[in-house]
């Protein structure tokens, strides 16, 4: 072999000897960055936005939780517009239902309870049918972040003579996952409360009109809505106002209703007696009413035509002379004050909730 | 006959090249061929404790819409026993090659 050739034929084996001792030199296992990471860090980062937005949901809940308690304890202690009664928010009043305001009160509550447990990074909260929506803008609002320094890469342990530590796997890079911190959490006492309304309403519906009160609302009230108290249950007949205590799930709850009839019931109980050619006439006096008609007439048939309308009653009436048939019509004002005297004609007094009316009228003959 | 020497030489030079190169890609292949099968290894064990956090997360989520709250103690301390359970095994997984 001749000198070039010599050098040729060398080359060749250092060449094949450079990468043999290249790859064995820089083979090392602990450098070895295994494939993936970069998209394995960033479903970690995706995973740790997750447990974040758990977090926020459970926070949000507790505090949702916490403010429909004292909602609980409020929504029926104060005037809703109806009027107070005993104590308690009268639910009704003239034929409608004030509103509750429920979602006023629990946005005004959780607000303030959101505020105490510094659950920021939502721009705005509003009521959805039963929901509360805490929502941040994309692109606009608060956001949160994640990056490395929430150790997303995933690390290795590694130990020296001395100590114990954590590696990263592969060298840090940059990593920066946004995510909008919104919530959505049922609120439960929206259709609760909800429910309870309606239910007071076809209560109202049902029993306003009757007038054996106790009997309707005994018939169709729930067996857990007591009268006046959830312990020791009374009714009570001093007016057409009733007290209820509600005892849920919630807990004990106080709310009046109003039964006042949307027309005047008709007296009941009418006693007419006469002595000499004076009538008293007695009758059970309804709390609404203010005055009373009173008509008679000397035509019989009359009574066959009750109960109706004083039109119905008298629109056959024989109105020529020669028969001498009549009716009168007379007004009645009730004092405000109970007297239980005979009153003088034309008068009428209230004595123990019945009013008499005395009346004179020489056409009437008595037989 | 110094020919019919050089050309047996030469030969010899021929046939001492090509097993060299044998056995050195032999070798390379080895190495290379065994990392990758580790570094395979380790994602896999990653993988698998992105999806153990997934089951987890899913977990609590629906317990949470079933009304149990979980402590925020308790999911962070989970997690990252998860992590660290992955961690080992990343361990275990790295060391496998230098085992075999």
């Amino acid at each position: 072999m001749n000198k070039h050739a010599t050098v040729l034929h060398w080359i060749v084996f250092g060449v094949l000897a450079a990468f043999g001792i290249f790859f064995v030199a820089s083979y090392d296992i602990q450098t070895i960055e295994p494939r993936g990471i970069w998209h394995l860090s960033y479903v970690n980062a995706f995973q740790e936005a997750e447990k974040n937005l758990l977090i926020i949901d459970q926070k949000v809940k507790s505090a949702l939780e916490s403010t429909e308690l004292n909602l609980q304890k409020s929504v029926f202690s104060q005037d809703l517009g109806c009027g107070m009664y005993q104590n308690a928010a009268l639910l009704n009043k003239n034929g409608h239902f004030c509103p509750l305001k429920l979602e006023e009160k629990l946005t005004e509550g959780l607000t303030k309870k959101l505020a105490e447990e510094k659950i920021w990074g939502y721009d705005s909260f509003f009521i959805d049918g039963e929901y509360v929506v805490g929502k941040s803008v994309v692109g606009k609002g608060s956001k949160n972040k994640i990056t490395i320094a929430n150790e997303v890469i995933p690390t290795k342990p590694k130990s020296t003579l001395f100590a114990s530590y954590q590696v990263y796997l592969i060298e840090p890079f940059y990593l920066e996952y946004n995510y909008n911190p919104s919530f959505r959490i049922k609120a439960n006492s929206l259709n609760w409360y909800g429910s309870l309304q309606n239910e007071a309403i076809n209560l109202v519906l049902k029993c306003q009109n009757e007038a054996e009160l106790k009997n309707c609302l005994d018939k169709n009230k729930k067996s857990n809505w007591k009268y006046t108290s959830c312990e020791q249950e009374k009714y009570s007949f001093e007016s057409r106002k009733i007290f209820f205590c509600l005892a849920s799930e919630k807990g004990k709850l106080n709310f009046a209703l109003d039964f006042s009839p949307v027309t005047v019931f008709a007296p009941t109980d009418i006693k007419v007696s006469s002595s000499m050619e004076v009538f008293t006439i007695s009758f059970n006096h309804e709390p609404e009413a203010e005055s009373y008609k009173v008509y008679y007439t000397n035509w019989k048939v009359a009574t066959e035509k009750v109960p109706a309308t004083s039109e119905e009653i008298f629109f056959d009436l024989p109105t020529a002379e020669a028969f001498g048939y009549f009716y009168k019509a007379v007004d009645v004002d009730i004092p405000a004050v109970e007297n239980c005297l005979t009153p003088q004609v034309g008068q009428a007094n209230l004595c123990n909730g019945r009013v008499l009316y005395t009346l004179k009228d020489d056409r009437l003959k008595q037989k | 006959m110094g020919n019919k020497t050089g050309l047996l030489d030469d030969f010899f030079d021929f046939i001492f090249m090509v097993f060299s190169a044998l056995f050195i890609l032999f070798f390379l292949q080895i190495i290379i061929s065994g990392g990758i099968e580790q570094n395979h290894r380790v994602t896999l064990n990653l993988v698998d404790r992105v999806d153990m956090v997934n089951d987890y997360l899913t977990e609590i989520r629906g317990s949470f819409e079933q009304g149990k709250n979980t402590s925020m103690e308790e999911l962070s301390t989970t997690i990252k026993s998860i992590h660290e359970y992955g961690e080992r095994e990343v361990e275990k997984a790295a060391l496998w090659g230098m085992e075999k």
